[in-house]
């Protein structure tokens, strides 16, 4: 009784999450699209800016989530660790594929052409590849005890390359903007500061709605595979039968 | 649009523009472009979700008819 009771509970904040979430990205399409002026130089392709930056904090959030799992992990193996690495590894692959093609459109107005090997684009571009990597060691390498751990220590290398990123404007120059680094910082309306905080806001809610999901599935899949390899060792084959 | 500045003013502010805005490109393309990009993401991603539970399903299904044959079975035999 009081773990379906803590199920309950945790579907109803689940819930919760998805209607708060919902009300932000509808709060948030208003202010970048109603309330945000246009920027004077760039005009209204700026207004990527205010997907396109939360959706890189979403990829640092989810890698943060698979560094975290994956160091649990090593630590102590269980499936919820491991299962919220994996999920961390996969939010960080969407945001990233969201962060990786708006900034291109940014980039063709702002620069005259979608890509540049830039410090920042060019870091940026193999942390997506390090957590790809992981996903494809996930799906293809099986579900065993080395796998895991050998994907663990990806997940843990594949957060070193954050600061890499985050810094590397500073470190290297380049022709990526420092907007929101710069002293002070460079958004010059209230309002475009409104907007850009409600885009962090929204992604971190779509950012803990994935990873939460992702580790529930997981968490059953695991528990499913144990469960397989019970009903095999009582002689029952789940795979033959027909 | 001013021409004074340089691509580094660019880089490190965004000003609100003062009047109408005049768009030389299709500025709104791209920022059009840019917002479905987000959406077609994740409704990707809800598909390889829904794919991922489907899998999941099938493999349940498989584990119960296991199991009711073992206990059809168990029954038979007394």
């Amino acid at each position: 009784m009081a773990s379906v009771s803590r199920v309950r509970r945790g579907d109803a904040a689940f819930y919760a999450l998805v209607g708060a979430s919902a009300i932000a990205f509808v709060a948030e399409i208003c202010l970048v699209f109603l309330r945000a002026p246009v920027e004077a130089r760039m005009g209204i392709v700026q207004k990527i800016f205010y997907f396109h930056v939360p959706s890189w904090y979403g990829m640092y959030i989810g890698a943060a989530a698979c560094f975290v799992g994956s160091f649990g992990y090593l630590v102590r193996d269980t499936d919820g660790r491991d299962a919220f690495a994996r999920a961390g590894a996969e939010t960080a692959v969407v945001f990233g594929a969201m962060g990786l093609i708006t900034g291109p459109l940014w980039g063709v107005k702002a620069w005259g052409t979608f890509w540049t090997w830039d410090p920042r684009l060019t870091t940026a571009l193999l942390s997506f590849l390090i957590y790809v990597a992981y996903l494809v060691l996930r799906s293809f390498a099986g579900d065993g005890g080395g796998e895991r751990r050998f994907a663990a220590a990806l997940g843990i290398l594949g957060a070193a390359i954050l600061p890499i990123i985050h810094y590397s404007v500073q470190l290297w120059g380049g022709q990526h903007p420092m907007v929101v680094t710069g002293s002070g910082g460079g958004l010059k309306h209230p309002d475009m500061k409104l907007a850009f905080a409600g885009g962090f806001l929204c992604f971190t809610l779509l950012a803990a709605l994935m990873l939460i999901a992702r580790t529930r599935l997981e968490i059953v899949a695991s528990r499913l595979r144990r469960a397989e390899e019970d009903a095999i060792d009582l002689g029952l084959d789940t795979r033959d039968e027909t | 649009m001013t021409t004074q500045d340089t691509p580094n003013d660019r880089a490190t502010t965004f000003q609100a523009v003062e009047g109408n805005a005049g768009e030389h490109y299709s500025g709104a393309t791209l920022l059009v472009s840019a917002y479905a990009v987000v959406w077609v993401v994740l409704l990707a991603w809800v598909a390889f979700v829904w794919r991922k539970q489907s899998a999941l399903a099938t493999r349940v299904e498989d584990l119960e008819r296991v199991l009711d044959n073992a206990a059809a079975e168990r029954q038979k035999r007394g």
